[in-house]
């Protein structure tokens, strides 16, 4: 939950983590002050609180204190006078009792009720009572025996056989019209020599007035002041139906507040206190009781005070602080958010740009930097990064173009290098000759070449310049150039590599040489020359395969000047090979290390002698399949030269269209001697019928003759029209348009155009004033 | 393969033309074909090659010059039981898109 949440914060806006971080803080700062604040001032405004109603309760206790004095003066008087005059005339007690009653100086309102009571020594159920009322400003006195006073006054028997001040429990004066509430002061006497009490005086004081001595209203803030008699009942209180009915004893039990018991009873023993109530018989809700004894009435002065009222403005002050609070946390988050905003504007501005420069999009403008702070310092960065990018960029665009351009020239040379390589292998009946080279980087310093000396004479050539790329490249283009210039003369092999020598010797100051073995092949009787400037001896292949060559070694081209160089002969017997190649095929190496090697090369060699293309091809894959993606260290070359015997004419006719017959007739009976396929036999037909019929109609004016040779090389059948009539290149004619209509077709053409799509093979030559064109299919 | 290697029935009914030929049409022996082919007045022309082992180029000279006269005339010209290896020679010159071959 808590990393869920973390999460959650760490993706918002810095924005919003900074203001939610920001007003957190500020609210548990203003909460605390609040807390602090109320532990401070709570226990303060208690205390004033106490203080207040301890005085309030003081002023009340005066108040009734000042009735309750007066009033026990006035009893007094009337004892000490009924004492000290020692009898119990009728008269005497009449005046005492109306000159207490005028001391009291009552309102005429008031209903006020002054009495003695005389009886027999210590008896006090019978006497004789002597009473006086003022009703309505009327004085009224009487006197009349009394046979049962407990009767009269059923609380009398609580008052103690005392010479001292006794107040009743709150009763009603049956004596008194409208029988009003009052409580009595008593004061038992004895007449002087007497052991037993005489009698008592007593004064009834209406409630009402000692209620009116307190103050009734009620009020929350200032409280409600509560008058209870001794026994706890309430002698003033607000609810009429507690008010004189209802103790604090019943309230405690009613209202289930034990601490009033508790109350009720300190305050009978004269002790004051306050008590915390949840609840109240005034004001309904949670209150402070306040409560002290008043002296001589025995009575309790009580003042009750709603804690919520009172604590109102505290409350008040709370609910307005934290509103404000709320306020200045709102003022307080739009700043936040407006400063934040400012700083992380530019920010995102920076960053948008930096997208669009990520993308290479350098046309957004970086805002300037106005300030020193750390959005300055950024800006500053990001203005330097842009300049260093931009200038990088155009560092890395000079360098890219001059790496294609040193690419494009590399490219050219390879182009020139390999177009110097020929890659058309002559199809001739005695021979057939296949070829590959492959440089190690772009240019190499490996070459083959091949190319007829004369009419008759066939030379191939394999060399390894030393070193590679460039240099040897170069090297090599001179070094080919210059034997084949050289060879095509004529002369003897080994004169033809002394003389190359001496050339390449003069002014060579690389000190560059080359490996080279050139072998010429005579096509009229299969004699190979052949001379070895330093190379790896070939391969030869004869009826019992491919073995190493035993050539003797001369002296590298380039290396020293006038060396005589040594050439050997061979007899080619009918599909013997040579197999030329340099060491870039057989040091092939793969990642381990291991070189391809001359074994390799032997088998692979008799994997597929089809023709000398298979076998070119088989040995080119093999040496690929060993490196497996090592990389190529150097130049790979190799050149296989297959001597097929002697071509012999087939046929030699006139060139005559009624000679036709004729000419097919041989040509189907040599393909069927050669096995050619039925298809290719049919095939073969159709090209020889249009060609000899060409021939025959346009090649001579005066009439000549037609040669025809057949031979299969390549594994191709072949066959070959030679004539020695006018110089014509049927294959230069334009192919007819066959999409065209029957109307807009030329009716000329088509036969040359039959023999390019049926046949594999299509050659013209013209040689030594004649025209040679060969046609062959596969076998 | 001696002698006449190349010949041919033809069967005029009203102004269908039919041709039967045997044997190979080419430089020899296409001319002679080229020569009795008179078209004057034909509408339908057709030639059954069931027995043409081949056609060179010469052959098929004829047939496109018989196309283009009898198109000339409004008429139609059809090639049929054409073998599998000549249907291929007027194939690779294009002549399936112009000449009704079957």
């Amino acid at each position: 939950m808590i990393s869920w949440w973390k999460k959650w914060f760490s993706r918002q806006s810095l924005t919003f983590r900074l203001s939610i971080s920001i007003l957190t803080s500020v609210f548990i700062c203003g909460v605390g002050l609040l807390f602090f604040t109320a532990q401070y001032y709570l226990p303060k405004v208690r205390q004033r609180m106490d203080d207040f109603a301890g005085f309030k309760l003081q002023n009340e206790i005066k108040n009734i204190s000042a009735v309750v004095n007066e009033t026990q003066d006035a009893t007094l008087t009337m004892k000490n006078t009924l004492i000290e005059l020692q009898t119990t005339e009728v008269t005497l007690f009449r005046h005492l009792l109306q000159s207490a009653l005028k001391t009291l100086n009552y309102d005429e309102s008031d209903t006020s009720h002054a009495w003695i009571y005389v009886f027999p020594d210590g008896n006090v159920k019978t006497g004789t009572l002597y009473s006086a009322i003022i009703d309505k400003g009327e004085f009224i006195f009487t006197k009349h025996e009394v046979d049962d006073f407990y009767r009269i006054y059923p609380w009398f028997k609580k008052v103690p056989k005392e010479e001292k001040f006794f107040w009743s429990e709150p009763y009603r004066d049956e004596e008194i019209a409208g029988k009003p509430w009052v409580a009595s002061n008593l004061l038992p006497f004895k007449f002087v020599g007497s052991d037993e009490f005489n009698g008592l005086v007593a004064i009834s004081v209406d409630l009402q007035k000692l209620k009116g001595e307190i103050n009734n209203n009620t009020d929350e803030l200032y409280g409600q002041s509560l008058l209870i008699s001794n026994d706890g009942l309430y002698v003033s209180h607000p609810n009429p139906d507690i008010e004189l009915k209802k103790t604090i004893y019943d309230l405690a039990k009613m209202y289930n507040l034990p601490e009033l018991n508790v109350a009720g009873f300190k305050l009978k023993d004269g002790i004051s206190g306050s008590i915390e109530m949840k609840n109240s018989s005034v004001f309904g809700k949670p209150v402070i009781f306040f409560y002290a004894p008043i002296p001589d009435l025995n009575w309790g002065m009580c003042m009750v005070f709603s804690m919520d009222d009172f604590f109102l403005p505290f409350k008040e002050f709370h609910i307005k602080a934290v509103g404000a609070m709320l306020l200045f946390l709102l003022v307080l988050f739009v700043f936040i958010s407006w400063i934040c905003h400012r700083s992380t504007k530019p920010l995102l501005d920076l960053s948008k740009i930096a997208l669009q420069y990520g993308d290479g999009d350098f046309s957004g403008k970086l805002p300037e930097s106005k300030s020193d702070d750390e959005i300055g310092i950024m800006t500053e960065a990001f203005h330097k990064m842009r300049d260093n990018l931009l200038a990088h960029i155009e560092m890395v665009k000079t360098a890219a173009i001059d790496a294609q351009k040193n690419q494009s020239e590399l490219e050219i040379a390879r182009n020139i290098q390999q177009s110097a390589l020929p890659v058309n292998f002559p199809c001739h009946g005695v021979f057939e000759v296949c070829a590959y080279m492959k440089p190690a980087r772009h240019v190499g310093g490996d070459f083959y070449d091949f190319f007829f000396v004369g009419e008759d004479k066939f030379a191939v050539l394999v060399a390894d310049v030393s070193g590679k790329g460039i240099p040897a490249a170069l090297f090599m283009m001179t070094a080919k150039a210059l034997i084949k210039n050289t060879a095509k003369s004529g002369m003897e092999v080994a004169k033809v590599f002394t003389l190359v020598n001496n050339e390449l010797c003069e002014g060579n100051i690389t000190g560059m040489f080359v490996t080279a073995f050139l072998a010429v092949l005579d096509l009229k009787n299969g004699v190979l020359e052949y001379v070895n400037a330093g190379h790896n001896p070939p391969f030869i292949y004869d009826e019992s395969g491919y073995h190493m060559m035993e050539v003797k070694r001369n002296m590298v081209l380039g290396g020293l000047d006038n060396v005589q160089y040594a050439s050997e002969k061979l007899q080619m017997r009918k599909g013997q090979r040579i197999f030329l190649y340099t060491d870039g095929v057989s040091e092939a190496q793969n990642k381990s290390g291991e070189f391809y090697g001359e074994e390799r090369l032997r088998k692979s060699l008799e994997q597929d002698m089809q023709s000398t293309r298979h076998t070119i091809s088989c040995v080119q894959k093999d040496v690929s399949d060993f490196a497996d993606g090592a990389e190529q260290s150097d130049d790979i070359t190799m050149l296989e030269l297959l001597y097929c015997g002697l071509e012999e004419d087939l046929l030699v006719v006139k060139a005559e269209i009624s000679e036709t017959a004729k000419v097919l007739q041989t040509v189907s009976a040599d393909m069927e001697a050669k096995g050619v396929s039925p298809e290719g036999q049919s095939k073969i037909m159709v090209a020889c019928e249009e060609i000899f019929s060409n021939v025959a109609q346009y090649a001579y004016k005066d009439g000549g003759m037609v040669r025809i040779r057949s031979t299969v090389a390549y594994g191709k059948y072949l066959l070959r029209f030679i004539d020695n009539g006018l110089a014509y290149n049927p294959l230069e004619k334009p192919d007819p348009d066959i999409s065209s209509k029957a109307e807009d077709r030329d009716i000329g053409g088509l036969g040359i155009f039959i023999v390019k799509q049926m046949m594999n093979e299509v050659n013209y030559e013209r040689i030594d004033e004649q025209n040679i064109l060969t046609v062959g299919v596969k076998l | 393969m001696q002698g006449r290697t190349m010949e041919f029935e033809k069967v005029k009914d009203g102004d269908k033309l039919t041709y039967k030929i045997k044997g190979r049409l080419d430089t020899a022996t296409a001319p002679e074909l080229a020569a009795d082919l008179n078209l004057d007045g034909v509408k339908e022309l057709v030639f059954d090659m069931e027995e043409v082992d081949y056609v060179f180029s010469a052959g098929l000279r004829v047939f496109l010059q018989a196309q283009k006269s009898i198109n000339a005339n409004g008429g139609t010209m059809k090639l049929i039981n054409v073998q599998t290896s000549v249907k291929e020679v007027f194939n690779i010159v294009g002549f399936t898109g112009i000449m009704d071959i079957e």
